[in-house]
């Protein structure tokens, strides 16, 4: 074995900042894989999910979460859903595929974004200000999810709670996005 | 003395003083004033100079539609020009000053313009200053130059912030006088989503202006009670201080919201938020703006609106004269004098030019009906007025209606056209709306307020309605019933004397004559000839009256002279609030590399390489010059060993039963049959034949690939590679993800780049030569059972590897990758000599993938495959891309070793004069070789492949750069490719 040792880092050093009625903060703990759905496959999917977690497969734009409630899938393409799982360890892939234990594809997307969360009664307010879709409370209800830009930076956001919401971008412009959000509560706040 | 004309009264808090200056003289207002009911208070009635002839200027009206009011407000970097007093909402420390004129505004040394009026008519710079020619550029041109333009800017950097915002609504409500505010109620009552906006910092339009009754109380009252109703509502957003400047496709409207009070108090603060409000429906609740007449001298200080002498009364309580007349062709016009009347200001007379019995009885004043005003006198104040009885009374303000004109602009927005009622003489909407726009109340051409409130609570409860909510039953809110009836007059000849209809940009009736006469028959050719309403104000009072006199010029109707055409936006909007965020480093996102924390310790220089932030190179402490440190890089790599982090280029994961084959498709060569554990070069063709990108693709298992693009490539090619998928070949079981964020990848490249991995990957990886031969692919772990992924590729033309582990360990593993690396002087290198060594080993990258070379210009026919069908193969067959003599990949050595080569050399046979027709090509990459001594170049010239050995000139002529070359081989260091496969 090689004498050296490799240190992890998350996307964004853990951030963490409190505003007036909104905190945005780094998720950390959580591992994502990106699951393409084989068209031939798709019922077999579907069971083999529901049996080995409670796992159903969600409508397009919509969550699911298991019967643990530690997996949470995204829908984001008729043939791609994104795993959401509390799960630090490097071999993500392995793990959601195993306990999937379903016919689909998996790769791993842990590193891939930076995972910010936007929390608080005055998220929707400081969100508005770079945000394309409706986040009104009746139209982008709890478990929506959904792609979309903000201020130039491809943005997947999901609701998770009545007023959190989880926004993944690309991790190499984690910091950008870091510093849109905080513009934008600092202008509204 | 202090604010003489200010009378008891009005919506303003005549208990808080605010102090500001007006050309340096300080003065007081109150809270709730504009500036220009301010300066009115202050008796300020000369606020400006004209744009062309630098004629005295007064305050017109009281709103957005204001020509002459334009000011010069803040100083230093905050000033702002061709501000409009009428809408700035006074505040302490406010600092004004007028505009246009050299010296004092009492005494404007240009308005000599006036007397040359003559020379400076319609289009007079296509028949004036024409001779001699060559005075134009030098002289002329300047000059007038120097004299135009309105305001100036203070050419310093806007340090306000803008911001942008993003709102959903079922109904926009545009206007918040009485037909918006009775259309909210009854919408939002329903529970639809209801944005209401207005351009004013009060809302209440003109409520707040007139001394009408609602529902038994005041009008101004009616509205507050009802905004404050409206504030409560959770499904309300109030918008005052908005402007809606555009209407754009799918119901997406712009919106500037005025923030700037609290961009005062913080500077941090956005000054303004430009908005995109997507809503279902929307109703235009925009009123009517007053225009003028046109007769002789009607621009004076003091000659003012009708409408707006009233609002200064009644919402300001500003007395605009002493001695005040009115001269109306339509009975709103009395409305001013009976409101003057009740605040005990003086008139003195109403003229009024219907031949009609007195609308109204006006105790003191002297009426006169089917008569008009013709003259005017004083200069710097109005005088007096001539009558065209002869008569002459004195006066100090003349309050002037010539009829309202529903304020359409935004139901033209779509290229909507307005129709002429002739009933109210004004232009009205016609059917054809923006879709999901409808229009109530006086912008729709019902002129009588009892009628547009109605319409207005109807409309509201109508669109909620058929967008599925419930509206509850209610009863619109009641005011007397007051008609509107006008008589059309655009004005009446004035002889010597100039009659004007754009005071902004000083047009006459006589330019709009003119014109007519020289030909310009339609209105869009008379509006550009004379300038008529393309200034700051867009000529919201003065183009009806303009168009009422072409008409009258032509002998045709209203209706066959037609409107200009309504565009976006409504009012001028600061460039600021379109730029938004998007200024300095937030131009566009920066993305930033694995490694680059760790690169920004070491004092790297950095580049942008679109949106990425990469090292570009790493300057050791006394190195002055770049080339020191790149060639030093250079140099070291290919002695020993060197990192440089390439997580940049695309990495794109593709897995299925039919990849290869997929694979085999997209590339022009085969790879069907790549082993498990092996990368293959692959060039990736467009339709057309020509070179798209090329990279390296790995085999990781029987169906799990990893293709590599370039960096300026990767969207471009997943996005390529998708189509194929999606609408070319669905049927293939290929599945593909974007991993370039996912691993941190490091080009670890020299003789000892093996030695120094060995340090790092775990000794039960086996990566001798033997193991792992040139262009083999793997997974490894590292430092201690870390997941990792080996490809030994070379860029550099090196022995060399490229190592990847996710992206979470990637700081760390450049740290290490150095710790290990001390033993071997390992040196860390930037972008450039990752050029420099590309160049030196003949790799093609951008500068020769693009877009116009083929694989067999890049000396690259042999990879293609005759086998199989690819994208790019037939096309790729068409006969003038197989011919020899095309423009082919060569290397170019000056002879003079000394000599600079230079990328962008255009390539000339050696007495050959530079011209199109003997250009034989051109350099593409470029540089110093720090290995061979000299520069070298990589280009593409005519028959490049059969003429090695030959000597052209590579000829630069934006530099001044003449020099010979030697045509070679682009493969300038180990063309056999031995230092690969140690």
């Amino acid at each position: 074995m090689s004498d050296y040792e490799l240190v992890v880092e998350s996307a964004l050093d853990g951030a963490e900042h409190e505003f007036k009625g909104v905190t945005v903060s780094e998720v950390i703990g959580k591992s994502l894989v990106m699951i393409a759905l084989p068209r031939p496959k798709f019922k077999e999917i579907e069971s083999s999910m529901i049996k080995s977690c409670g796992l159903a497969l969600p409508e397009m734009e919509h969550s699911t979460q298991s019967k643990d409630s530690s997996i949470v899938l995204w829908r984001l393409q008729k043939n791609q859903v994104l795993a959401y799982f509390s799960y630090e360890g490097n071999d993500a892939e392995v793990n959601i595929a195993n306990r999937l234990n379903a016919p689909a594809y998996y790769t791993d997307q842990s590193d891939t974004w930076a995972m910010i969360r936007v929390s608080g009664p005055r998220s929707r307010d400081v969100l508005e200000r770079i945000c394309p879709i409706d986040l009104s409370k009746n139209v982008f209800s709890v478990g929506n999810v959904s792609r979309t830009i903000m201020e130039h930076i491809g943005t997947i956001i999901h609701r998770d709670d009545e007023d959190s919401y989880v926004l993944l971008t690309m991790r190499s412009f984690g910091i950008s996005m870091l510093h849109a959000i905080e513009v934008s509560a600092k202008n509204v706040l | 003395m202090s604010q003489m004309n200010r009378i008891k009264g009005g919506l303003v808090n005549q208990k808080k003083s605010i102090s500001f200056t007006f050309n340096g003289q300080i003065l007081t207002g109150f809270e709730g004033d504009t500036l220009a009911s301010a300066l009115l208070a202050n008796n300020k009635k000369l606020v400006g100079r004209s744009f062309k002839y630098h004629r005295p200027r007064g305050i017109v009206t009281a709103g957005s539609e204001e020509p002459n009011a334009i000011m010069e407000i803040g100083n230093g970097a905050y000033k702002e020009p061709n501000t409009k007093a009428t809408i700035t909402q006074l505040y302490n420390g406010l600092e004004a000053n007028s505009q246009n004129h050299r010296g004092p505004l009492g005494f404007d040394l240009m308005a000599i313009t006036d007397f040359l009026s003559p020379l400076l008519g319609a289009g007079f710079y296509y028949k004036t200053f024409m001779w001699p020619k060559a005075f134009w550029e030098k002289f002329y041109e300047p000059a007038i130059r120097n004299a135009a333009g309105l305001g100036t800017l203070s050419t310093e950097a806007d340090p306000d912030t803008y911001d942008k915002g993003f709102r959903y609504c079922d109904i926009l409500i545009i206007g918040a006088g009485a037909t918006g505010l009775s259309a909210a109620i009854t919408a939002a009552s329903s529970g639809a989503k209801v944005i209401l906006a207005d351009e004013d910092f009060l809302m209440g339009g003109r409520l707040n202006t007139e001394s009408i009754k609602i529902d038994g109380g005041s009008g101004s009252k009616w509205a507050k009670d009802t905004v404050a109703a409206l504030s409560t509502m959770e499904n309300v957003t109030l918008m005052s201080d908005t402007t809606i400047f555009g209407v754009y496709d799918h119901g997406i409207y712009g919106a500037i919201e005025n923030r700037s009070s609290e961009a005062r108090e913080d500077k941090d603060k956005p000054r303004q938020v430009n908005w995109r409000i997507y809503a279902k429906r929307s109703i235009l609740c925009a009123g009517a703006i007053e225009r003028s007449i046109a007769f002789g001298n009607n621009d004076r200080p003091g000659i003012m609106l009708a409408s707006a002498v009233r609002s200064y009364a009644n919402r300001f309580a500003v007395a605009t004269g002493d001695k005040v007349s009115v001269y109306t062709n339509n009975d709103d016009g009395w409305t001013t004098a009976r409101d003057l009347v009740l605040k005990n200001v003086r008139v003195v007379a109403v003229i009024d030019s219907r031949s009609i019995s007195p609308v109204l009885r006006v105790p003191g004043a002297e009426i006169f009906m089917g008569t008009d005003v013709v003259d005017t006198k004083g200069r710097r104040a109005l005088k007096s007025i001539k009558l065209s009885n002869g008569k002459t009374i004195d006066t100090d303000c003349l309050a002037v209606s010539g009829g309202w004109n529903p304020n359409l602009h935004l139901t033209c927005h779509h290229r909507g056209i307005p129709k002429w009622n002739g009933e109210i003489a004004s232009f009205i909407p016609d059917k054809a709306n923006p879709p999901g726009m409808t229009v109530a109340g006086r912008a729709k051409g019902t002129m009588v307020l009892s009628d547009a409130i109605i319409e207005g609570h109807n409309e509201g409860a109508s669109v909620a309605s058929d967008l599925g909510y419930k509206v509850k039953k209610s009863d619109p809110s009641e005011t007397p019933s007051v008609s509107y009836s006008v008589t059309a007059n655009w004005g009446v000849p004035s002889g010597k004397n100039r009659a004007w209809v754009d005071l902004q940009n000083d047009v006459t009736a006589k330019d709009i004559k003119l014109a007519n006469q020289e030909g310009f028959k339609s209105v869009e050719h008379v509006k550009r000839y004379t300038t008529l309403g393309m200034a700051t104000d867009q000529g919201k009072t003065a183009n009806v009256l303009g168009i009422g006199i072409m008409a009258d010029n032509m002998g045709q109707t209203i209706e066959e002279t037609g409107t200009t055409i309504f565009r976006p936006p409504y009012s001028p909007v600061a460039i600021g609030a379109f730029a938004g965020r998007r200024r300095g480093m937030e131009f566009y996102p920066t993305r930033y590399t694995p490694s680059h924390k760790w690169s920004v310790e070491q004092n790297a220089i950095f580049v942008e390489v679109g949106m990425w932030y990469r090292s570009q190179w790493f300057p050791l402490p006394g190195e002055t010059h770049w080339r020191e440190s790149v060639d030093r890089e250079v140099k070291q790599t290919r002695a020993s060993v060197g990192i440089c982090d390439v997580t940049t280029l695309g990495k794109i994961d593709i897995k299925g039963f039919d990849v290869s084959e997929f694979l085999n498709k997209v590339y022009v060569n085969a790879f069907a049959k790549v082993p498990v554990g092996k990368t293959r070069y692959g060039l990736m063709l467009r339709e057309d034949g020509m070179v798209m990108d090329d990279g390296t693709t790995a085999r990781l298992s029987e169906n799990h690939f990893v293709m590599t693009t370039t960096t300026a490539n990767a969207v471009n090619v997943y996005r390529h590679l998708q189509f194929c998928h999606q609408c070319l070949w669905p049927d293939l079981d290929v599945h593909m993800i974007s991993v370039t964020e996912q691993f941190a990848q490091y080009a670890v490249a020299g003789p000892n780049s093996r030695k120094l991995l060995q340090k790092v990957i775990d000794s039960d990886c086996d990566i001798s030569n033997e193991a792992f031969p040139y262009m083999a692919a793997g997974e490894i772990t590292v430092c201690g059972g870390i997941p990792a992924r080996l490809f030994r590729i070379s860029f550099s033309g090196e022995l060399a590897y490229e190592i990847a582990v996710q992206t979470r360990y990637g700081d760390s593993l450049m740290r290490v990758l150095m710790e290990a690396g001390e033993e071997f002087n390992v040196v860390p290198y930037g972008t450039e000599a990752l050029g420099v060594m590309r160049i030196e080993k003949g790799h093609a990258a951008g500068p020769e993938l693009n877009g116009q070379t083929s694989a067999y210009d890049l000396g690259m026919g042999g990879m293609v495959s005759g086998k199989k069908d690819f994208i790019g193969y037939k096309l790729g067959l068409r006969e003038d891309l197989l011919r020899d003599d095309r423009m082919q990949m060569v290397g170019f050595k000056p002879v003079n070793t000394q000599d600079l080569l230079q990328a962008g050399s255009h390539l000339l046979n050696l007495r050959d004069k530079p011209s199109t027709e003997t250009d034989q090509g051109w350099i593409s990459s470029c540089i110093y070789s720090p290995i061979l001594g000299h520069y070298i170049g990589i280009g593409f010239i005519k028959s490049g492949h059969s003429r090695k050995g030959e000597f052209v000139r590579a000829v630069d002529l934006v530099r001044g750069n003449d020099i010979e070359v030697e045509i070679c081989s682009p493969h300038f260091v180990d063309p056999e490719g031995e230092r690969l496969r140690v």
